[in-house]
């Protein structure tokens, strides 16, 4: 864990060293905040309760649903600058909740979830900002985590195939025919819907379906971090997009890598960078 | 650090014992260090993120006994797994939890967890910390939830303290309550059979049947049971069945090719750890060689090893009471009794 800290640091600080053109001593890093807003096509999210059969939002199929939970976990978060140097966000776990860094969980329901701050970004121009949804194997092979990490606060974990939901949505839609593991919702609820995207194990080799995604924006103009310039990235995620070619009528309950893997596989197209405030 | 530690401890050791035989003060006291045996492969427990220490360690022990841990407080994880039989379940075939509800598969041994590289009889959990998550909430072991467990402990009148003995910690956490019960379970290590002592040079001789067996063993059974772990740790198809009510490893995987499969298990202490495989469908050693020799059923995932000209490993009936008198020498009685393992109430 340390070791993972220390390395990041490393190649961190190599990377940056060797782009000594553009740098000088007085440089001061400065950060960057990722603020997530999640819409449904032209929509802000409107968040219903278990048991409402009010549907405001509708799928690109045209089928009605309403949103009850929608969360996902953001990681590794890495700035590319101009000539090609990363500045990786340093990861770290440990049991106690402030042993945790580099691992984020946006919740819809919780709005200061939605800014994620990337403090200390060493000073310089950035071409390419990219970010995994997920959580990876390292913060699950160092063993038990606090904080946003803790099955017992914030955590969503799966016991059996022991690995973090890297996204969840759970709602209600009139096509669907309930999904009685629904994290959010009554078991016998008819209506619900529940998508659980996990599944992590990227073993060389195995045919483990792999579900944390990249997603990536390369930017058109260069983004200057640093010296007073603490920017902000405004990001949507588009759930259209994300539960697009998902016919709530076959698929009610999604909770396994495979099944998750449709949903995952629009990850990266589902994400948008709007904007950014320099 | 940790290991350095354990290389410095064991060096010392090294030096007293080879200056004076009754100098014993000097040596140190190794109950709640974790010792890799000359003969094992490295842990691949992360004792860097968890070292083990004796607040911790008796911290896990408690926990392990108590069943405060299940939603009705009637079963406690020692409920399945019994020291005296190397911490398996002797009475279920599938493993019984809260309200007399029957689980999936049986309770396996427990033992040299602290080796293994995945666990559960098909590998769904990929480090030991978050094991004991899955028998917590399963409806048909302890039925509760993980959070409310945590209320209990921090509620309980006792827990705190301890948890600040052990961590120094002012408020108890998932992570710390699966590090305590971790330090219990990567502690247990059987490395002191007969067959160990034999391996090692340590003055032990096996009879005649047994190093008859140990070979037929070697020849017949190593290739899965592998090395001083006695598994190779992969999943494979021993010809139990046609058809699969449980998945196995499928279930983690979800391949078709690995229907059926499950976990290679350890084979220490075997003689004690009945009833066998994933569903506890047999009773002795007997049946076990029996159905190797004869009872092997064709499948598509049966394992190549087990398709000779013959389904199976044929076996005559001595060659099955030789590889049994081998497998009893893998029983390792220091590890079964030892008093540090012991429910303290
Ligand atoms: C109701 C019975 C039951 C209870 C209670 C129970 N277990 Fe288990 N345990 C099992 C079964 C069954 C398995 C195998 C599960 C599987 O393969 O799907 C198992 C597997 C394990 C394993 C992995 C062994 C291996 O070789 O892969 C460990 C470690 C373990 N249990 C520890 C614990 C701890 C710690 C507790 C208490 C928190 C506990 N168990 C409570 C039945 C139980
Ligand atoms: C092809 C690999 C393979 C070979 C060869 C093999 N085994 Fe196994 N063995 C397994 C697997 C896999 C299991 C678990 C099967 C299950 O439960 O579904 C198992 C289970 C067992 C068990 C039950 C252990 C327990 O704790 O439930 C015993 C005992 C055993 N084997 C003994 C032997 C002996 C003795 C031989 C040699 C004659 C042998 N095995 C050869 C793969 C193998």
């Amino acid at each position: 864990m340390r070791n993972l800290l220390t390395l990041a640091l490393l190649v961190s600080i190599l990377s940056f060293s060797s782009c000594g053109d553009d740098k000088t001593p007085s440089d001061t890093p400065g950060s960057l905040t990722l603020s997530f807003d999640n819409i449904v096509g032209d929509n802000q999210v409107i968040l219903a309760e278990e048991g409402i059969t009010e549907y405001p939002h509708t799928t690109l199929g045209q089928q009605d649903f309403n949103i009850v939970l929608l969360r996902y976990y953001v990681s590794q978060v890495t700035l590319e600058g101009s000539n090609g140097v990363a500045y990786v966000d340093p990861l770290a776990v440990g049991p106690d909740p402030d042993d945790v860094e580099g691992i984020y969980l946006v919740t819809e329901r919780q709005t200061v979830s939605h800014n994620i701050e990337i403090a200390n970004i060493p000073a310089g121009t950035y071409s390419k900002i990219s970010f995994l949804i997920g959580v990876d194997s390292t913060g699950i092979q160092e063993g038990a985590a606090g904080g946003i990490l803790d099955p017992a606060a914030d955590a969503w974990f799966w016991n059996w195939n022991a690995g973090y939901v890297a996204l969840g949505i759970e709602g209600q839609a009139p096509e669907a025919t309930g999904d009685p593991a629904a994290r959010t919702m009554l078991p016998d609820n008819p209506n619900s819907f529940g998508y659980h995207v996990g599944g992590w194990k990227d073993v060389p080799g195995s045919m483990f379906v792999y579900n944390n995604k990249v997603v990536t924006f390369n930017l058109s103009e260069q983004l200057t971090i640093g010296n007073g310039s603490n920017p902000t990235a405004n990001i949507t995620l588009d759930v259209q997009k994300l539960i697009e070619g998902i016919d709530f009528a076959e698929a009610s309950a999604l909770h396994s890598p495979l099944a998750g893997s449709p949903v995952s596989e629009n990850i990266p197209n589902a994400f948008e960078l709007e904007s950014i405030e320099q | 650090m940790n290991k350095l530690l354990i290389y410095f401890l064991l060096f010392t050791i090294g030096l007293a014992q080879s200056c004076s035989k009754d100098d014993d003060d000097t040596e140190p006291d190794l109950t709640y260090t974790f010792v890799k045996p000359e003969n094992f492969p490295e842990p691949t427990y992360t004792f860097d993120n968890n070292p083990v220490t004796q607040e911790g360690f008796e911290l896990g022990r408690r926990i392990f006994f108590d069943p405060l841990l299940s939603i009705d407080n009637s079963v406690s994880c020692g409920n399945c797994h019994n020291q005296a039989v190397a911490f398996s379940d002797p009475q279920h075939t599938l493993s019984i939890g809260v309200d007399g509800k029957v689980g999936i598969r049986n309770a396996p041994a427990l033992a040299n967890m602290a080796f293994m590289d995945e666990f559960f009889w098909d590998g769904g959990v990929t480090h030991l910390d978050f094991v004991p998550l899955n028998a917590i909430e399963a409806d048909f072991e302890m039925g509760e939830e993980i959070a409310n467990v945590i209320d209990k402990l921090n509620n309980h009148s006792e827990y705190p303290q301890l948890f600040k003995e052990a961590f120094d910690v002012d408020t108890i956490n998932t992570p710390r309550l699966l590090h305590a019960l971790s330090q219990y379970t990567a502690m247990m290590v059987s490395a002191t059979s007969r067959y160990d002592k034999y391996i090692r040079n340590e003055g032990e001789e096996l009879t005649e049947d047994e190093l008859a067996g140990l070979q037929l063993f070697e020849t017949k059974c190593s290739s899965c049971h592998e090395g001083a772990l006695f598994t190779d740790q992969s999943y494979r198809n021993n010809g139990l069945d046609e058809t699969f009510d449980d998945r196995g490893r499928a279930t983690i995987t979800e391949l078709e090719s690995d229907e059926g499969k499950f976990k290679v298990p350890s084979l220490r202490n075997v003689a004690i750890t009945d009833p066998y495989m994933h569903d506890g469908r047999f009773f002795t050693l007997e049946q076990v060689l029996n159905h190797y020799s004869e009872g092997v059923w064709e499948s598509a995932t049966l394992d190549e090893e087990l398709r000779g000209d013959q389904l199976g490993i044929p076996l005559t009936e001595t060659e099955k009471a030789q590889i049994i008198a081998f497998l009893n020498t893998l029983t390792d009685t220091d590890f079964t009794r030892d008093p540090k393992f012991i429910n303290p109430r």
